[in-house]
């Protein structure tokens, strides 16, 4: 199981390494380095809600801890980028910390609830705190991402570091699922209480995932930032955290290669087709919905479907 | 010095007491009964004695330490297996894969080493899987090791259950109804396959209906009738018992 | 104005405000307690009741209590729509999976309002003019006195629909022991539609009684949702009385807050108020602390 995935992903650093020779407008180069930091947020997601069968809904809010924190620390303070990359992945872990430990030992519906208000709270502040975020109007001059001599000020380097470290993202990603944590995650799809009565003690396996996910998020963000180099609050409202959650279902959340997919699917079609563009909230909501109802695995499951028949339910089969 | 020590150990559900104050004890090397007829309180024992449910009153002592009201999971650390009479395996793994989350307890990968898979993770994953072969062929599921779980029959799936259950390296193991479903031949496989479990060093304490089998492996038997403790003693004892007998009599005929 | 009569104003809106949240969250509680679903689109029906009303009003001149009646049937038809599509289908599903579909349907009907009424504002008069009622140096909007009565009255009629009427009397039932219910010959899933029927009207007269004072457009939902939850929360879950308490706290908490302390984190004291309960006290400071209903939610 893991080395296909060791493949899968050697066949994808290989396709991605000449991606950028295939590409000569900027444009598009531009658009596959979002798709690469959405991946990053979707794939810590989906650790979230395929595995450990829990959904946040507040994922923008750590994807923005992640930029202002670089941001605010890099212009105003000026510590380096990397330095301000660690330091917001580390408040970013430190506060769905403190999210996750009163509400994930409840079952249902709460984490859900908490990070949709904890997400509102974090766009409210980075509209409301002025002075420090430039309120609704943002603000720029973050300065480039340097590490070593290395500055990422084209986008073809930045392509490389952003997709660089998708690939790490999905390779941690792989082997926590194929390890004595992602069994212990597993159990919790078909019964916690055999999982408690083999030691597994899944609250503390809950809250550690979804810590992780908060800080790819946050990692995610620190990307963007300094990518953009300029920060408004409208990026990271609920609307942004519930497109992250289409993308995971879309793609399918019992995979990571799901959220890799659904995301580049999810952010390169509205580039595309300006139908959706215009109507994207009708959209996305018939997808989610379509999806949930009908194909509950996702793209990831129907891909499945066709290329494994034997998958296929027995009457099927024939 | 006993191996588990219950004492006036009680549980309800709203107003329907389901175990009234029960005392026993389990010696090390043991194989102990429980029977009685249904809705005795057989299983929410189970469940209180391995935390599933915690206890309204009395005290559970195991290896001479307190273990009333203790979360699940730490009672599983501290040697206490068990399978469920509703077989509860993880059907959508393979066989293998659910012996080796029994052995959760006696490996250690955190979060962050399995993220990056180094050689020592990479070693206790294969020592894993290596025990979990052992354990499989044990309990006589080898050839099955890459099968989906939830495809196995019923009584491989008891078998797979119990395997799960041996691979925490238990001190005690509880069996809810190991037998329930099973054809003649099989129950005999099985009956064997606990006193290997019992000489291998682990306690067994379990709860049956087919009389024969409980009479022919048990060293004690406890009887329990509507939560309360109406009998305790060898399986001949047990079987003069006026109160047992009166007991089945109102319930079951065979 | 005397810091008196500005504070009991403070309250005076709050409590006006307030009821909304409570209508809300009496929303979530009525499909809570008959499926167990925290109904994420529930934002969506006060947002789909104000905007309908007020177009009806402004666009095609319709007599107020005729566009507020239509608005009401319209909304709680969507309502219906949207568990027939939705959550009729669905067999055995996880907790996750209903929160992504009630998303998706909140989302869906967020879109489908975008598509017919665009992203403008609708503005719904108010119903008996603006001339402000004085009391004790404060200043009451007419509008005002219409949201606490038609509160009030939607709190009585529901009492009574569910104390009185057979429909009521089996979602209680339903609420109490769904097994059970279905033994005794009650159609759950009827119910189970009846409830998202029921809470859609509710939230569609919170969003029209309250569109005069708050404009209207197709993304209001999502903030009613959350503030409402809030509510519904701290009032503890299912808890219908514990919602009105507890609106009318949080309304007057928001109130005061915005005008004593800064109107720029207005909203984020229902928020954070949310977080407390969630993390401090999760059945309510109302809540009955049943554990097994907790375990549900």
């Amino acid at each position: 199981m893991i080395k296909s995935n060791y493949l899968a992903l050697l066949i994808l650093a290989l396709v991605l390494a000449f991606i950028p020779l295939a590409i000569s407008n900027v444009y598009y180069l531009g658009i596959l380095i979002f798709v690469g930091i959405n991946s990053l947020i979707t794939i810590g997601l989906s650790l979230l809600m395929g595995y450990a069968g829990q959904i946040s809904l507040g994922h923008a809010a750590f994807f923005g801890l992640g930029a202002y924190l670089s941001g605010v620390l890099s212009t105003r303070l000026a510590v380096p980028p990397v330095s301000a990359l660690l330091l917001a992945a580390l408040f970013t872990a430190l506060v769905a910390l403190l999210i996750g430990l009163p509400t994930l030992r409840l079952k249902g519906h709460y984490l859900a609830m908490a990070t949709l208000g904890f997400g509102q709270i974090v766009y409210i502040v980075f509209n409301a705190w002025v002075e420090m975020t430039g309120g609704p109007s943002g603000f720029g001059n973050i300065p480039r991402l340097r590490i070593g001599g290395v500055v990422f000020d084209t986008d073809l380097k930045y392509f490389y570091l952003v997709w660089g470290l998708v690939v790490v993202g999905l390779f941690f990603a792989v082997n926590i699922i194929h390890s004595r944590v992602g069994r212990a995650l597993r159990t919790m799809h078909t019964s916690e209480v055999a999982a408690g009565t083999l030691g597994i003690n899944t609250v503390r396996y809950k809250i550690q995932i979804f810590v992780i996910s908060a800080v790819y998020a946050s990692v995610a963000g620190s990307l963007y930032a300094y990518f953009v180099t300029f920060l408004s609050p409208g990026t990271f409202g609920i609307s942004f955290s519930i497109l992250l959650v289409t993308m995971v279902v879309f793609g399918g959340r019992f995979s990571v290669w799901g959220a890799l997919l659904g995301t580049a699917v999810l952010s390169i079609l509205p580039e595309s087709l300006r139908i959706i563009k215009d109507y994207d909230v009708l959209v996305y909501g018939a997808v989610l919905l379509l999806v949930m109802i009908f194909f509950p695995e996702g793209l990831v499951g129907l891909i499945g479907r066709v290329f494994r028949p034997r998958s296929l339910p027995e009457k099927l089969r024939t | 010095m006993p191996l588990l020590e219950v004492i006036n150990l009680e549980k309800h559900f709203g107003g329907l007491t389901a175990i009234n104050r029960v005392t026993f004890s389990i010696q090390p090397g043991q194989i102990k009964a429980i029977i009685g007829p249904n809705g005795a309180g057989k299983t929410t024992l189970f469940n209180v004695l391995t935390g599933v449910v915690p206890p309204d009153g009395g005290e559970i002592r195991f290896r001479d330490g307190d273990i009333t009201g203790w979360k699940s999971h730490l009672i599983a650390s501290r040697g206490i297996a068990r399978t469920f009479q509703i077989i509860k395996i993880f059907g959508d793994m393979t066989v293998l894969e659910n012996v080796m989350t029994g052995c959760h307890l006696k490996s250690k990968t955190g979060l962050l080493s399995a993220a990056f898979h180094l050689l020592p993770v990479w070693r206790e994953e294969r020592e894993i899987a290596e025990k979990s072969i052992r354990i499989l062929r044990e309990v006589g599921l080898e050839d099955r090791a890459q099968a989906r779980a939830g495809n196995l029959p019923l009584g491989m799936q008891r078998l797979l259950e119990i395997g799960r259950a041996l691979a925490s390296e238990p001190s005690l193991i509880l069996l809810d109804e190991p037998v329930a479903g099973l054809s003649g031949p099989e129950t005999r496989e099985l009956a064997h396959l606990i006193r290997r479990i019992r000489d291998g060093g682990t306690t067994v304490l379990l709860v049956d209906h087919d009389m024969s089998l409980i009479m022919d492996i048990s060293d004690e038997v406890l009887v329990l009738d509507y939560g309360c403790k109406i009998a305790e003693g060898s399986p001949r004892e047990i079987q003069n018992d006026e109160k047992v007998i009166a007991a089945y009599l109102g319930e079951e005929m065979d | 104005m005397t810091l008196g009569s500005q504070i009991l104003q403070y309250i005076i809106s709050g409590i006006s405000i307030g009821s909304i949240y409570a209508l809300v969250a009496l929303g979530f509680n009525i499909i809570y307690n008959t499926t167990g679903i925290i109904n994420f689109a529930q934002g969506e029906f006060v947002m789909l009741g104000g905007i309908t009303a007020a177009s009806l009003v402004t666009i095609f001149h319709v007599p107020i209590l005729i566009a507020f009646l239509a608005a009401v049937i319209i909304v709680t038809a969507a309502g219906a729509f949207f568990e027939r599509l939705a959550i009729h289908p669905l067999k055995n599903p996880s907790v996750i999976t209903l929160i992504i579909i009630t998303i998706a349907g909140s989302i869906l009907l967020k879109g489908i309002a975008m598509f017919i009424w665009g992203k403008d504002t609708y503005f719904l008069p108010s119903f008996s003019g603006d001339r402000p009622i004085h009391f004790l140096g404060a200043a009451i909007l007419p509008q005002t006195v219409w949201i606490l009565g038609i509160t009030g009255l939607v709190v009585i009629l529901l009492s009574a629909f569910f104390k009185f009427t057979l429909a009521g009397k089996a979602m209680r039932a339903v609420a109490s022991n769904r097994m059970a219910a279905s033994l005794v010959g009650i159609n759950v899933k009827k119910m189970v539609l009846f409830s998202f029927a029921l809470s859609a009207a509710v939230g569609a007269v919170g969003g029209i009684i309250i569109a005069p004072i708050a404009l209207m457009d197709y993304d209001k939902g999502a903030i009613f949702a959350l503030k409402g939850f809030a509510v519904a929360a701290l009032g503890g879950i299912g808890n219908f009385g514990g919602a009105i308490a507890a609106g009318l706290i949080l309304g007057i908490l928001e109130a005061l807050g915005a005008g004593l302390i800064s109107s720029h984190y207005k909203d984020a004291i229902a928020l954070m108020v949310l977080l407390l309960v969630l993390f401090l006290k999760p059945s309510g400071i109302f809540g009955s602390a049943q554990e097994s209903r907790l375990k549900k939610f």
